[in-house]
């Protein structure tokens, strides 16, 4: 059974995942010295299987994840997830290497965990700060494979919070995703603070 | 699990972490070092001295507002873990390899940083820093990548001249005889050849003949102006262009300036029937590709066009245009 979210949680999760993404977008620029844009337009919660069909329509090949654990008020696991071909372009330039095999190779793979560390930490640690709570992190850790392989088929973390991303690298759109595995009841806790934080906002 | 911990003595594990092949240093909440272990004394520079005590963003002040100030920020503020890759940061603790003792010779290491908030309970925060050295197996991927590059490049290129080859010529003009199908746009193929380059060879010898395919291949190379405009060696002396998404016009013009700066060069070809300087004839096919064209076509187009251009007089450049079939001189 799926908790649909109100307008006002939605918006006020969107906004949330904003700020989040927004200073990702800061400290990935320092990094490369040029401009990075992120945005999360869209915020959803649905099942595994929905979220599968939703990305695999958008997607086909093979995805880069980097997936970081989170403790705390929460507990959650964070995915971020690019088609594969989009993570290397990014990693390449960001990195300003143009070197040509279509592969990741180990240090692009330990690239990729400092992009996801840096969006994923940021999320997390805005939410935590709007919500006034506490959560803790652990090491990001990179994978290749399909959406079967990348998205952990959890009993306990039936529930998926999906973020729809775009990054944008010198002029160029490369779309993405952050996904939130979280449990029923983690779930319940954080339409709790969500309402919270209205009321703290005078919107309720 | 916490029971095997217990089971080592609290010095077996200080001993452990002092041994350990990867540099860890401790900071408490003030960002003071508490602990740093063997390998970090080892490869830090030596007018740092002991690192216990001492403030560590004093003691690396250049580290201040960097990438690893966030992520000792974080991990102490809120409990974030964090990483640092050796790719994107060049230059992070001052480390140095051991066996350099030569000062001005040493190399700092290419370092991998992991950052972990450590509590016990609701104590104290530390931050516990893990470093990696990423020195050898960076440099040893790069080498084999460059590699890699470089054997996928000369794969593609003309020993002789330097410019693209028959094989990239055939696989860029599949990709974008089909990238033009699937977006509707136009596209150009030209052969070119250098007119009686048979009698050049036989009066100047193959050596020269060579200095010569080199000097108008650079040229072909040097006069394309669109990105993703390509000249390859064909064969012999032979050229072949391919000009995606070019207009009619375009090509006409573009075809008549590699026309005439062949000329320009000013090679001199005392045996040619043509002109007293080395020329060449082009044919261009233009097309905007339906389902049902195949780049064949498009390419025995553009021979029909140089065969016209060679039976005109040579020195010309001839464009038939697939669209409604007609065969005008490019001028």
């Amino acid at each position: 059974v799926l908790i649909d979210l109100s307008e006002l949680q939605r918006d006020a999760l969107g906004e949330i995942f904003n700020i989040g993404v927004g200073r990702a977008a800061v400290s990935l620029s320092q990094i490369v010295d040029d401009e990075i844009k992120l945005s999360a337009p869209v915020v959803e919660i649905l099942a595994r299987p929905q979220v599968i069909e939703m990305l695999r329509a958008n997607t086909t090949g093979r995805l880069s994840s980097v997936r970081q654990d989170f403790h705390g008020a929460l507990d959650a696991s964070g995915l971020l997830i690019f088609p594969e071909i989009n993570a290397i372009e990014i990693v390449r330039r960001m990195v300003g290497s143009d070197l040509t095999p279509e592969v990741f190779c180990e240090y692009e793979s330990e690239a990729m965990s400092e992009v996801g560390n840096i969006i994923l930490n940021a999320c997390v640690s805005s939410l935590a700060n709007m919500m006034n709570i506490s959560l803790d992190s652990d090491f990001p850790v990179h994978n290749t494979g399909d959406y079967h392989s990348i998205i952990p088929d959890s009993p306990e973390m039936p529930v998926i919070l999906l973020i729809h991303i775009d990054l944008i690298i010198s002029k160029q759109n490369l779309n993405g995703n952050i996904l939130f595995l979280i449990s029923v009841k983690s779930l319940q806790s954080l339409l709790d603070y969500l309402d919270q934080y209205l009321v703290s906002q005078g919107l309720v | 699990m916490s029971a095997a911990i217990e089971s080592i003595s609290s010095d077996i594990a200080l001993e452990s972490l002092k041994a350990l092949q990867v540099g860890v240093l401790i900071l408490n909440s003030d960002y003071k070092i508490v602990y740093c272990n063997d390998w970090i004394t080892q490869r830090c520079a030596e007018t740092i001295g002991n690192l216990v005590n001492k403030h560590f963003f004093e003691t690396f002040s250049n580290l201040i507002d960097s990438r690893l100030d966030t992520i000792i920020r974080q991990a102490l503020q809120e409990g974030m873990s964090g990483i640092i890759s050796a790719s994107f940061n060049k230059s992070l603790l001052p480390l140095y390899a051991i066996s350099m003792t030569d000062e001005k010779r040493r190399k700092q290491i290419k370092q991998m940083v992991q950052v972990k908030a450590i509590q016990k309970e609701k104590g104290e925060r530390y931050a516990l820093i893990q470093i990696s050295d990423m020195t050898n197996a960076l440099e040893k991927e790069l080498q084999l990548r460059e590699q890699a590059d470089t054997i996928s490049r000369l794969v593609n290129i003309d020993h002789l001249t330097h410019i693209a080859n028959r094989r990239k010529f055939d696989e860029t003009l599949q990709e974008e005889f089909k990238r033009a199908q699937r977006a509707g746009n136009s596209l150009v193929v030209g052969v070119i050849d250098i007119d009686h380059f048979k009698l050049y060879n036989d009066h100047y010898g193959h050596l020269q003949g060579d200095r010569c395919l080199e000097e108008v291949a650079r040229c072909l190379q040097n006069s394309l102006k669109r990105e993703h405009d390509l000249v390859a060696r064909y064969g012999g002396e032979e050229f072949g262009l391919i000009m995606p998404a070019s207009t009619y016009e375009g090509a006409i013009k573009f075809s008549e300036e590699l026309r005439n700066r062949i000329m320009a060069l000013r090679i001199r070809h005392e045996n040619s029937p043509t002109d007293a300087v080395l020329t060449i004839s082009l044919g261009l096919a233009y097309i905007q590709p339906q389902a049902a064209d195949t780049q064949e076509i498009l390419l025995s187009s553009a021979d029909f066009a140089l065969y016209q251009a060679k039976h005109l007089g040579r020195n010309k450049a001839m464009i038939y245009s697939l669209k409604n079939n007609e065969l005008s001189e490019c001028i």
